[in-house]
């Protein structure tokens, strides 16, 4: 079997990577994680643009976990664009920020986020988070090619706000 | 005779045990003078047996409400050996203990015992009941019931009283004592009838219903007060009824004794009713108990005392005659009656045949009317129309009368269902009575079986419990008057233990157990011996056979005449005979085959046959009775008169009969050879000598001679032997003649006996007729005085308009004469002027609606006519009543009455003030018109009301009811009381009030006379008047320049400051003359403004300029306002005009600068505006910019903690925990600083909380809120509040945490959170700068504070105004930790939802937070 889609991770803070992969790790998820550092660049990988042109290189993701906070082109505005790419719309789209603002967790759901996760402090906490979206996001049968109501079906879209 | 007579001994000699209520049924032949013994046997063995019970009388004495001092008083008067026991059944409190014993032992030496099991009565001792049981006896031994805890109906007394009654029979006393209700009366009349004897007390019972029940029921003996029935039952104590003594039976009351037969001889002559052969026994018993209670302890002495009192003799008869009934006793036979009886009776009937029932010894009518019942229940059933008669028969005149008038008590009729009730009974005061459908079914009569003679024709015969009491000598002559007096096929119905003995030949069985027989029927053989002594020749058998038909009538057809010779002379002897060989008819000479054999008369053939007939009758029936075909014998031979003789026999088995007969034939022709012995002549003598010649021929002679005499002789005996044979056959013609008339005398017979019943029925009719007519006359009478009593003219029409009645006072009215009755009432000329009288009274009858009609008669007196229908008691319309009344006083008084009203009423309108009459409640009992319009009410609304509540309560003033009190109780007059007030419609007014009562005669007032004068414009007019002077003297005085105007806009005004200012004089400005004094740019918007003010369009306040007299003009502030009257109309304008130049300067330079400062503030503003966005952008960035750097120092050193593990020095692990508890803290101080910029700026949309559900939300979701942690109590009910949940949620989070965090180590924080409703946010009381929030708008709205209280370390009151700061800590933290912004955040919070928060503390006592937020509106 092939390796499975990576993980999309948008975050331009480096410690939070490192913490992201140390709990990827510590959770045994299987998925790699591709890590983009600013709104543009999440973009362009998902467009297959410039140095992500190599699908190979740079499959589209199963899952993209998205910080608000972003240099150049901010968190929402890649989750707006995300949301107006038909080719995109099975892709989930978690919320991970340090914001607990409602103005912030209510924008992203309007603008079609899967879930909200406010940054835990506790790298412990954010093992507990992760090991959840590997139950929840990509362990449960992955959506079949072009249907892209498996979610709305199977996950209530606000499944992720119980975790912030 | 009545049946239903005492019963007999309760006790039998052949066992001593107390029999069954009724007597045993006995058969006719051990009925037999042994009674006569049996008594005073029964008596001996009672006493002389060791093995029987004790026998001493026993006294059972029923009590209730006040007995126990009736009884107190009875036992004091009693002496202690009297030799009798006392039994006292006392109603009890079923669930209390009784000291009824304890009271009884202080009044009597006597021993008192309460009543335990199986207890043994003794000789002069006391025994009372005890609570809630209930008591009976039985061979002297009491036996107790549990009772049910019932405290409704007793019925305790009769319970013991029936079974003492049982037990002792003549040795039972029964007393009743003071009571209520009628416990005690079913038992003293059980008493009674065993022959036993009744005392109640009189009078002097408290609660007299008791005793009086058992009185009216006719049962008692004596009615005493206590202390007699104590005299006397002493007196009686000794008395041989009760005691018998041993060693004495009764002799002198045996049958024999002379001075027994002398007392029924007095009856006899006394009552008519001969008693001899009536058992002795109970006679004997009601004898004795009559002597005990006359206190005669020997018969003879009895005797002389019947005879000095013949109201004893009554009384003793009365005694015999104890009636003992009831309504459908032995419910089974009633029930045999429905279903097997009526239907019989009823089937293949038309309604004009009624069934007929009789009744004997029907006592007072409750067994016919059950069997009427029965039969009505029947006949609804089975829908037949079969009408019934029932005769009631008995002895007794007295109970008669009872039964005629079918008026039962409640406890006569207690068994009877409550359907029956309904149906049958009409409830009457003192009981039920029948209803009239019953009555009219039965026929009362006084009737003695035994002397009079029977009913006949009858279907059903009721006969029971009257045979128990009869000799078996009358027994055996009853019951063929029984089988007389029955129809073919109708019914007997006996006592339960009552038989017909031998006479099953008349009577075949139906039922068994109800003793419910049929008549056979009549073989010819019944002996019926008819009562009233009537001469009996005894028919012989052949006349006898006649049947009894009633059909039979004495019309003799000649062909049957005829039919009977032929068979006289030329029929063959012969016999009829029955299967049994009876002789039933003998026909023609049968002598010579049968004779009667000597000794007792027998109709047996086969002792009649003469010999050697026997043998072959007998074989010949028997072949006869075999075949079924007649049978023939050529020759028999017998032996007649030593003769053997011969006959021929034939006997024919008849047909078509209900039993088989034969007839039995003797054919004489088959006997006639050898029977007959012809005469032989005498053979020729022999020739004779010739000496002899002479002689021979003297012997021709003689021979010629007697052949002629012989021939001669032989033509007489010839002659002879037909005349005899003429004689002979008239001879038979006349015996048969004879049996004829002897057959005929017999019908009569019958029809005589016939009439005689008829006649017996017809008297009883006729005594039925004659009460009806006593009744009907009395009525009559009564109808009559009530006529002539009323002094009315009453005329009573029939349903064809026909005068049935009248009153005297009718006859002038009407114009009636007597012989008027019967005439219609058309014919007949009034004295009054009615044309449709004849109208009137048929539609009265039409319309079942009575009429009234006042009319004069032809004088002018009044009268009124009332016409009603006519109704019969089955409210059946048949005709009219015509009722005349004179009112002609009545009708003048009322015209002068009227006239005087009309009078008074005609004053009263046309005064033009408003008047009014009060009642004494001072209700509007009228108001004249003027009252009316001035108030502009109208009269529906006013009348009858209080005066105080019409129109709005407008009057309802206190010092016009106290004055008009005055008037109703003191007579007092009031005048010109000044009433001034806002009047519902008609405005502001002040009226005068004078006020009169309106004598009474005699009597303090009851109205009064109320007159109002509207003084409101002379009152107004003088206001005015002081008001214009008032007016003019201010205007005069004011510095502005002053004006009115009239509603045109024309001025009529002006102050004396207008002319000097403008130098104009005052008449030249009047009207509209002062506009020219205007500013000519001011005066078209001056103009526009007052012509707008004047149609009220808007204020007229404006500024103007007017020309001084030296032609300056100067600024002036112009104002008018309208005057309004009373009723809101503005009548004029009043205006002022103030000289505001100065001011005008002044305040155009104000306006100048406020420009300025406005467009400062205005940029200020804008430039505040921007630096708090910033401000706020910048302190959220950097807030959230300053966590990614805090989790990241947090993230790591936890990380180097967790991995380094072993590898750190203990240092270095100390480090990295203070780094990460660093990060914490900060993290937190920057999450709290983030929160509270947020309080400050999101919106808050208020909305209810449920602050109960809230709070349990918020402690189930958090552990360190839970149990050990901490113990938080909810003090429901929470009162809800308005506010926002999620900030709420917050605020109550922080305060919750706070309580939890700063208690004393090793304390479990308790806290206790309840609502109060706090009055308002004015009253909110203060607690320092906290207090901060400014009170809203609708401060009236009702508030709700939250208590939090704690059991913390508390707050220093110098620090409790700060705590609620930003970042104010009032601990290191080193002691609580903590960021000093959880109480600002909530401060914020609270205050964004409007409300106010606030601390009560002391340092180590806990604090008590409260919260205050605005309630939800009901």
């Amino acid at each position: 079997m092939s390796t499975p889609k990576p993980v999309l991770q948008v975050e331009d803070e480096e410690h939070d990577v490192i913490f992201m992969q140390l709990a990827f790790e510590q959770a045994a998820v299987s998925h790699p994680l591709a890590v983009v550092s600013d709104g543009q660049e999440a973009i362009a990988y998902l467009q297959g643009e410039g140095k992500f042109s190599n699908r190979q290189a740079y499959p589209l993701p199963a899952l993209v976990l998205l910080d608000l906070k972003l240099p150049r082109v901010p968190g929402l505005e890649v989750l707006q664009w995300i949301r107006a790419q038909p080719a995109l719309g099975s892709v989930p789209v978690l919320i991970i920020s340090s914001s607990d603002q409602d103005a912030d967790v209510e924008a992203a759901y309007r603008l079609g986020a899967d879930a909200y996760i406010v940054k835990p402090a506790a790298p412990a906490e954010l093992l507990r988070i992760v090991r959840r979206i590997k139950k929840y996001w990509l362990e449960m049968a992955g959506p079949p090619p072009g249907c892209a109501d498996w979610l709305s079906i199977t996950v209530p879209r606000r499944a992720g706000a119980g975790v912030t | 005779m009545s049946r239903k007579t005492a019963q007999p001994s309760a006790r039998t000699a052949e066992t001593g045990k107390p029999a069954s209520r009724r007597p045993r049924a006995r058969t006719p032949g051990s009925a037999t003078p042994a009674d006569g013994s049996a008594f005073a046997r029964g008596t001996q063995e009672k006493f002389g047996g060791p093995k029987t019970v004790p026998s001493f009388p026993i006294v059972g004495i029923g009590a209730s409400a006040g007995g126990l001092e009736a009884f107190s008083e009875l036992l004091n008067h009693l002496p202690t050996r009297t030799g009798m026991a006392y039994v006292l059944v006392q109603h009890l409190d079923p669930t209390h203990e009784s000291i009824l014993t304890e009271l009884l032992s202080k009044t009597t030496s006597m021993p008192v015992l309460e009543v335990r099991n199986n207890m043994s009565l003794k000789p002069d001792h006391v025994y009372v009941i005890p609570p809630n049981t209930k008591m009976t006896i039985g061979r002297g031994v009491l036996r107790l019931v549990k009772g049910r805890r019932e405290v409704g109906v007793q019925h305790s007394i009769d319970h013991f009283l029936e079974s003492l009654a049982r037990d002792r029979g003549p040795q039972a006393i029964g007393v009743i004592l003071s009571g209520s209700a009628s416990d005690g009366t079913l038992g003293m009349e059980e008493i009674k009838s065993e022959g036993g004897i009744t005392f109640a007390q009189d009078d002097s019972a408290k609660y007299d219903s008791m005793p009086r029940s058992a009185i009216s029921s006719g049962c008692v003996d004596f009615v005493l007060p206590p202390s007699k029935i104590a005299y006397e039952l002493e007196k009686m104590a000794r008395h041989p009824h009760l005691v018998p003594p041993a060693d004495q039976p009764l002799e002198e009351l045996s049958r024999d004794s002379s001075d027994y037969r002398k007392v029924l001889q007095l009856l006899r002559m006394r009552s008519g009713v001969d008693f001899s052969l009536y058992k002795p026994a109970t006679l004997q018993r009601r004898i004795t108990r009559r002597m005990a209670l006359s206190k005669t302890p020997r018969l003879p002495t009895y005797l002389k005392y019947l005879r000095a009192h013949p109201v004893e003799v009554d009384a003793l008869y009365h005694d015999v005659l104890i009636n003992v009934t009831g309504f459908f006793r032995n419910p089974e036979a009633f029930e045999l009656l429905k279903r097997r009886v009526f239907p019989t009776l009823t089937r293949n009937r038309t309604p004009d045949q009624p069934a007929r029932v009789w009744v004997l010894g029907c006592s007072t009518g409750q067994e016919v009317y059950s069997m009427a019942m029965t039969f009505l229940e029947f006949a609804a059933q089975a829908a037949t129309q079969v009408p019934v008669q029932i005769f009631g028969t008995d002895i007794n005149e007295a109970v008669l009368d009872k039964a005629r008038t079918g008026l039962f008590s409640k406890t006569e009729v207690r068994d009877l269902s409550a359907e029956r009730l309904r149906r049958f009974f009409v409830q009457e005061e003192g009981g039920y009575r029948i209803c009239k459908l019953i009555r009219e079914l039965c026929v009362f009569a006084r009737h003695d079986v035994l002397s009079d003679p029977p009913f006949s024709r009858m279907d059903l015969l009721s006969c029971r419990n009257l045979m128990i009491y009869l000799q078996a000598i009358l027994q055996k002559r009853l019951l063929p008057i029984f089988h007389y007096a029955l129809r073919p096929g109708g019914f007997l119905l006996l006592g339960t233990s009552e038989t017909i003995g031998e006479f099953s030949g008349l009577f075949s069985v139906e039922d068994k157990t109800c003793k419910l027989f049929s008549k056979k029927p009549s073989s010819g053989r019944t002996e019926v011996e008819l009562p009233k002594g009537r001469v009996q020749n005894k028919p012989t058998g052949a006349q006898r056979n006649r049947p009894l038909a009633s059909g039979m009538t004495g019309e003799v057809e000649a062909q049957k005449e005829a039919d009977r010779m032929l068979l006289a002379k030329y029929a063959p002897a012969g016999v009829l005979v029955n299967e049994a060989l009876e002789v039933l008819q003998f026909r023609g000479q049968t002598g010579l085959y049968l004779e009667h054999p000597p000794g007792r008369v027998s109709y047996s053939l086969p002792k009649m046959l003469r010999e050697g007939l026997l043998l072959p009758v007998r074989a010949a029936i028997q072949k006869a009775r075999r075949t079924a075909e007649p049978v023939r014998v050529e020759s028999v031979e017998f032996v007649f008169d030593s003769q053997t003789r011969r006959t021929g026999l034939e006997v024919v088995p008849l047909r078509n009969l209900k039993e088989r007969w034969f007839l039995l034939l003797f054919d004489p022709v088959a006997a006639r050879g050898p029977a007959r012995h012809k005469p032989e002549r005498p053979a020729a003598p022999p020739p004779l000598p010739p000496d002899l010649q002479e002689a021979q021929r003297e012997n021709a002679r003689l021979r010629n001679e007697l052949a002629a005499t012989r021939e001669y002789l032989q033509s007489i005996t010839e002659q002879y032997e037909a005349a005899n044979e003429e004689l002979q056959a008239a001879n038979e013609e006349g015996q048969s003649t004879n049996e004829e008339l002897q057959s005929i005398n017999e019908e009569l017979e019958t029809t005589k006996e016939e009439l005689q019943s008829t006649n017996e029925e017809l008297t009883t009719v006729n005594e039925e007729m004659g009460n009806r007519n006593l009744e009907l006359h009395r009525m009559n009478s009564d109808l009559n005085n009530v006529l002539s009593g009323v002094q009315m003219c009453i005329v009573v029409l029939g349903g064809d308009l026909c005068i049935r009645r009248f009153t005297p006072l009718a006859e002038r009215a009407l114009n009636l004469v007597p012989s008027d009755v019967g005439r219609p009432i058309t014919n007949i000329r009034p004295n009054f002027d009615f044309p449709d009288l004849e109208k009137a009274l048929l539609e009265v009858i039409n319309t079942v609606r009575p009429q009234e009609e006042e009319l004069q008669d032809k004088d002018g007196r009044w009268f009124s006519l009332r016409i009603l229908p006519y109704k019969t008691l089955e409210n059946k319309i048949d005709g009219a009543v015509l009722v005349l009344v004179d009112i002609d006083a009545v009708k003048r008084s009322e015209q002068r009455v009227q006239a005087a009203l009309d009078y008074a009423e005609g004053m009263i309108e046309t005064v033009r003030e408003p008047l009014v009459v009060l009642d004494a409640s001072l209700r509007i009992e009228r108001a004249n018109r003027s009252f009316y319009q001035v108030f502009r009410v109208s009269p529906a609304e006013t009348r009858g009301q209080l005066l105080a509540r019409i129109a709005g309560g407008q009057w309802n003033l206190p010092a016009l009811s106290a004055q008009l009190r005055d008037v109703l109780t003191k007579s007092a007059v009031f005048n010109d009381f000044e009433v001034e007030r806002d009047f519902e419609r008609i405005g502001h007014r002040t009226m005068l009030l004078n006020g009169r009562p309106i004598p009474k005669e005699g009597a303090p007032p009851e109205r009064i006379l109320l007159a109002i004068e509207d003084v409101t414009e002379r009152k107004q007019l003088e206001v005015l008047r002081e008001s214009e002077q008032r007016f003019r003297t201010l205007a005069e005085s004011l510095p502005q320049l002053v004006w009115t105007s009239q509603l045109d806009g024309t001025c009529d005004y002006f102050n004396s400051k207008w002319a000097d200012y403008t130098g104009v004089p005052v008449a030249d400005l009047l009207g509209l003359g002062w506009r020219d004094t205007l500013h000519p740019e001011d005066r078209d918007r001056t103009h526009q403004l007052w012509c707008a003010a004047l149609r009220g369009e808007a204020p007229y306040d404006l500024d103007y300029r007017i020309r001084r007299a030296d032609g300056l003009y100067r600024w002036f502030k112009a104002r008018a306002t309208p005057l309004r009257d009373n009723a809101g109309q503005i009548f004029k304008w009043f205006g002022t005009c103030t000289d505001i130049e100065d001011q005008k300067e002044v305040q155009r330079r104000l306006q100048e600068s406020a420009q300025e400062l406005e467009s400062r503030v205005a940029e200020r503003t804008t430039q505040l505006r921007e630096m708090v966005g910033e401000l706020e952008a910048f302190s959220y960035s950097v807030s959230h910019d300053l966590r990614s750097p805090l989790r990241a120092m947090f993230g790591f050193a936890s990380l180097a903690l967790e991995q380094g593990g072993e590898q750190l020095t203990p240092r270095v692990k100390d480090y990295l925990q203070r780094i990460v508890r660093a990060a914490d803290r900060a993290d937190r101080l920057v999450r709290d600083v983030l929160t509270y910029s947020r309080v400050s700026r999101a919106n808050l949309h208020l909305e209810p909380i449920n602050l109960e559900k809230l709070l349990r939300d918020l402690i189930a979701q958090n552990a360190q809120f839970q149990s050990p942690q901490a113990e938080i109590e909810l003090r429901s009910p929470l009162l809800s509040v308005l506010g926002h949940g999620a900030s709420l949620a917050q605020c109550i989070t922080n305060l919750l945490s706070n309580s939890v965090k700063f208690v004393l180590p090793a304390t479990t924080p308790r806290i206790k959170i309840w609502t109060e409703e706090a009055p308002s946010m004015d009253l909110a009381p203060s607690s320092g700068p906290a207090q901060s929030s400014p009170p809203s708008l609708d401060s009236a709205r009702r508030l709700v504070r939250i208590w939090f209280e704690d059991n913390g370390i508390g707050i220093e009151p110098g620090n409790q105004g700060r705590i609620f700061g930003m970042f104010e800590r009032v601990h290191s933290a080193q002691e609580y930790e903590g960021t000093g912004i959880g109480l600002a955040i909530v401060r914020k919070n609270v205050e964004r939802m409007g409300g106010t928060v606030g601390v009560q503390s002391e340092p180590g006592n806990g604090s008590r937070f409260w919260i205050q937020l605005k309630a939800i509106e009901a």
